[in-house]
Formats: structure tokens, sequence, C-alpha cells
């Protein structure tokens, strides 16, 4: 199989040769190739090579998860998630970039999303985020797009599949959690949360289009979309169906229709909500899990429903033993069975200070334990 | 007391009422250190709710927004009574190069409505700041947190300054890549999955019942 056809078959929860292979490699690249972090973040091609580096040593890692081109700094420090800590600048040389979150969006700033468009409010809060005009904003997204496209080749042309074509950002709640602040957003919730139900559509519709568009420009039909503070961790099942799923579940079904695959990229613990994940379409979606929901309780309830990608912990990568990771590894792929449709990834991304024996174990699992052939 | 239950308002969280009920009590003659006593009797209720499955973390937060709010209108008044008792002392902050502040300030705003003292460090705290800290508020409790993975090596150096440093004092570590086998790595004596986790935690290692 080629790797773009097995994790189409993944997704499909068709049997395939062997585990798709997919972990979130970023910036451990650079450590690996022995560059310093400040390198890796600043300049393009060497992060592109460090990555390939990765690759060269182990190719069995056949679905790149990519998303240096909305971190890269030069981009991400104008059209970021959010305000972005780099090294080199902000931090020492060798430190990992951070994001800053404060309380970019005001709550008066809602009429402006319901007068003008999610998409325009975007605009201004990624203005205030990282205090550039509007001009460096656009010009940031279209370097992004362009890097998006190079990024998407150089996976291609080492034939590796690309796990999504483009990063969608997030859910409609997580979207106002990060503009708000987490605490800000949990007291709208609370004190109006009739407003902003009806806000949250007009960003649901924003991703949908958002998505359809990627999809266009990439001609991937896999998109990321992160989701992480509508989570059981944090709020009752009782506002998850107010203020999240009806959101998902409206999204994941439009997509799913215009034959559009989201990547649920679900961090912290959703264990709470895994039921709710039969209610979406059949093999029309992944669950991508971090390692804090359950994912063999997961398993458990969504086996024969949905592809599942994880989730190999970060304490895994960094503070275990290589044999602890080989063992973890071995009970994910041996509990999911052949056209169960797992694709074995880090739980988010693999840590920049992930030991390389411990990496090395992650990636031997595959042949140990993933192989069908 | 006041026509409203405060300690009921204050458990359902409606903020409206709370203002309204700490208003008319202080209108009343009430003195606000038996005032903010029903408050934390509310957010009692808010962690037995929390302990029973009702509360989730949104509603924490949401019940520290709304015991500031309050605590803030007796301000003066409370003051003006000598020096609040505590439950304890809890040394907090995220270690150094690591600046990520959204868990910590959780945990601090928590910790304080439920009656502990936080001496609040910050972000990017180095080992001396925390040594030094410890040193002078010889807390129950230090809390650490960090979201990075870069910053376990860091956090190990801090628990053994703190723990030289203040022998006595329990170590909690917390964050999204902290679990278990990191509490092992920086031999710290407990993890927080979350605030409240803190709070019972530093309640045990207060000797609170």
């Amino acid at each position: 199989m080629t790797a773009e056809e097995r994790i189409v078959a993944s997704i499909n929860l068709e049997p395939v040769d062997r585990v798709v292979c997919a972990p979130i490699i970023e910036q451990f690249a650079g450590q690996f190739a022995g560059i310093s972090n400040k390198e890796f973040m600043w300049d393009w091609d060497k992060a592109q090579a460090a990555i390939h580096k990765v690759w060269e040593a182990f190719p069995v890692w056949d679905s790149n998860a990519y998303m240096m081109y909305g971190r890269y700094a030069p981009v991400g420090q104008k059209c970021g998630p959010g305000r972005l800590r780099m090294p080199g600048t902000e931090l020492e040389d060798n430190a990992q970039y951070q994001i800053f979150e404060y309380e970019t969006m005001t709550r008066d700033e809602y009429a402006i999303v319901r007068d003008k468009g999610f998409m325009e409010y975007r605009l201004t809060f990624l203005e205030r985020a990282h205090q550039v005009s509007r001009e460096e904003v656009l010009a940031g997204m279209k370097e992004s797009s362009r890097l998006r496209d190079d990024e998407l080749a150089r996976t291609l042309a080492r034939g590796q599949s690309a796990t999504w074509g483009a990063i969608m950002g997030v859910v409609p709640f997580d979207a106002f959690s990060i503009m708000r602040s987490i605490d800000k957003f949990y007291k709208d919730m609370f004190q109006i949360g009739k407003d902003v139900e009806e806000l949250l559509w007009i960003v649901n519709d924003a991703v949908i289009a958002g998505a359809e568009g990627a999809v266009k420009a990439t001609g991937n039909n896999r998109v990321f979309v992160g989701a992480v503070r509508g989570a059981g961790q944090f709020i009752s099942l009782k506002n998850f169906e107010r203020f999240v799923w009806p959101y998902l579940k409206v999204m994941v079904n439009k997509l799913a229709e215009k034959n559009i695959v989201p990547i649920l990229h679900c961090d912290a613990d959703w264990t709470k909500n895994l039921e709710y994940f039969l209610d979406l379409p059949k093999g029309k979606f992944v669950l991508e899990l971090d390692s804090a929901t359950d994912i063999f309780r997961a398993h458990d309830i969504l086996k024969g429903h949905c592809s599942i990608k994880g989730d190999v912990s970060a304490a895994l990568f960094t503070v275990a033993s290589p044999s602890e990771l080989d063992e973890y590894a071995k009970k994910l792929m041996t509990t999911f069975k052949n056209g169960e449709g797992l694709l074995y990834s880090s739980g988010c991304n693999m840590p920049m200070n992930s030991k390389f024996e411990n990496v090395k174990a992650f990636f031997d699992a595959i042949e140990k334990y993933g192989r069908y052939n | 007391m006041g026509k409203l239950d405060l300690v009921k308002v204050m458990a359902e969280l409606d903020e409206d009422l709370v203002v309204q009920g700490v208003k008319e009590q202080m209108a009343a003659g009430i003195p606000a250190i038996e005032i903010l006593a029903q408050l934390q009797q509310g957010m009692e209720q808010v962690g037995k709710l929390y302990e029973a499955g009702d509360y989730y973390l949104s509603e924490l937060i949401m019940s520290a927004d709304v015991f500031t709010t309050a605590a803030n209108l007796l301000g003066a008044a409370l003051t003006a009574g000598g020096e609040q008792e505590t439950h304890g002392t809890m040394v907090l902050g995220t270690v150094k190069d690591d600046i990520h502040d959204i868990g910590k300030n959780i945990v601090a705003t928590i910790l304080s409505c439920n009656g502990f003292k936080v001496v609040d460090l910050g972000v990017d705290v180095p080992i001396a700041t925390f040594v030094e800290a410890v040193k002078t508020h010889k807390p129950d409790v230090v809390g650490m947190c960090c979201l990075l993975t870069t910053a376990f090596d860091i956090m190990r150096d801090t628990v053994s300054a703190v723990k030289e440093a203040c022998p006595a004092a329990k170590v909690l570590v917390g964050g999204g890549p902290v679990d278990e086998s990191v509490v092992k790595y920086v031999n710290a004596d407990g993890y927080c999955k979350n605030a409240y986790d803190a709070v019972e935690l530093t309640r045990k290692y207060s000797g609170v019942k």
C-alpha cells in the first residue's frame, strides 16, 4: 500500500498492510538534526531539512502531521494562533516556543462578530495579539499558505501522506475561549449563554467554509480541527450539550457531505464525552487523542465507528525508559485490530526534548507490533 | 443573616444575588468577617459539588470569580478586622523557562477562595526565588506548574532545592504534560490533575479536616 492508500483505508476502517505512523514531529526535529530551536523556528529550509532527517532515520514514519507552516516564527508572529514567544528573540536560543494567552477580546467585541462576521473579527484579534498591522497579518497569511504548499510538496515527495492538508484552527468554543481567555469565556458561558450560543454558530459557519477553501487549495480532503476546552475534564455534560456538541455535530456532518474528513485533535480528557462521537457519521472523521483521554476506553466505545489517532504521551518520550514506551506501544497496537483504524502517533506533539532512544523505540514498535502483512 | 441565603447563592454561582446579599448584610451591620465566612461556606459547597461530579473546572473558575467580586466588596471592612485566619500557606509558581500562567492562576484563585494563603511567585520563577520564598513563608505546601516538557529537569532541580531549604513542606506539581511518572521523575510528593486536586492535597498536607 502507498502511504496515502494506508491512511485512507485506516480512516475508512478497512484492513491495512501495517499501522499508519503519524506523529507530530515539530520541534523535536531540530534537536535531532543538531540545530538550535532558534534556527529551527526562524530558518524554513533548515527546519524542513531537519524534518527530512528524521524521516531518513525513521522511514517507517509514513504520515506527516505537519504544522510548521503556521508556527514558523516569521509567519507565526503575524498570524499564528496567539501571541508567540520565540527562541532567539523573546526566549533563549534553544528554548521551546510558547504561546502567551491573555484577554485579547473584550465581551463588548462579540458585537463585531455578530455584525461583521467571524473572519473580520479574527483579523482584529490577530492584529492585537501579534501587535502588527492588518497588512502584516494578511501578508503573513499569504506567506503561510505558500509555506503550507511547500511543506505539503516536500511531504509527498518523500512518499509520506499528509495526515491533513491544512490546519483549520479550532472548534467555535475554543476559538472564543482563546480570544477571550479561558476564565473570561467560561464566565460568558454562565452569564450570557444565549448570546454565546448564537455567536458560536457564526464561528462554526466560518470554520466549515474555511475547511472547504483549504481542501480546494491543498487537494487533500483531511483538515485538522482542534478542541480542548469543551472537554468533560472542564465543563459539564449539560454545558457540553449546549455549547460544544451541537456545533461539532453540524460541522462534522456538513464536512462529511462534502467528503471532507476532519481530524478532531482533542487535547485534554474527553473520556466522559466519548459516547457522543457515536452520533457522528461512521468512518468520516478521526478522533485524535493526546493521552489525557483514556484511549482504550475510546477504543471500547468507538471501535468500528471511527479511526483514532494517538497517543504515546509526552512523559513516555521524555522521562520513561525505552522499554516502558515499547510496552505502551505494544498495548496500543495489539488492542486495536487491523481494520479498527489506529493512526499511531505521539499524544499531541512529540516533545522537543524527547530522548533519542525513546523516539527510536516509538518508531521501531511499528515493525514489531504494527505490521499485518 | 440578611434575606438572601448567601451560602446557597454563592454555591449556585449567582453573581448578582451574591453581590446583593453581601450589600444587604453590610448595610445591616453584619461584620465583614462573618459575611466572608458565609462566602467560604458557599465555596466549600462548590467543592463538594465538584467532588460529586456535578460541578466542573468551569464552575470552579466561575465560583472563584464570584467569590473575588464579593470579597472585594468587603474590601476595607475586612482589613480593618485584622489579618484573616487561613488554613495554611502555599508557595506557588511556574518553574523557570516556562511562562504559562493559566493553570497556575486558576490554582491560586481557587486555593485563596478556599481559605489558603497563596504566595504567588508568578511565571519563569528561578530556583533561588522558590528557595527564598520557602525560607521566608515556611509554607505547608509548594506548588509548581509547567506546560513544557523541557521544564521537567528544572522542575526536578527546583523540587530538590526547595526540599533542602524547607524539608517540612510538601511539593505538588501539575500542568498539561505532567502525570504520575513525572511526579516520580521530579521527586515531588503529589500530582494535581486539576485545581481541585490542589485544594484537596493542600488541605491534607496542611492538616485541615
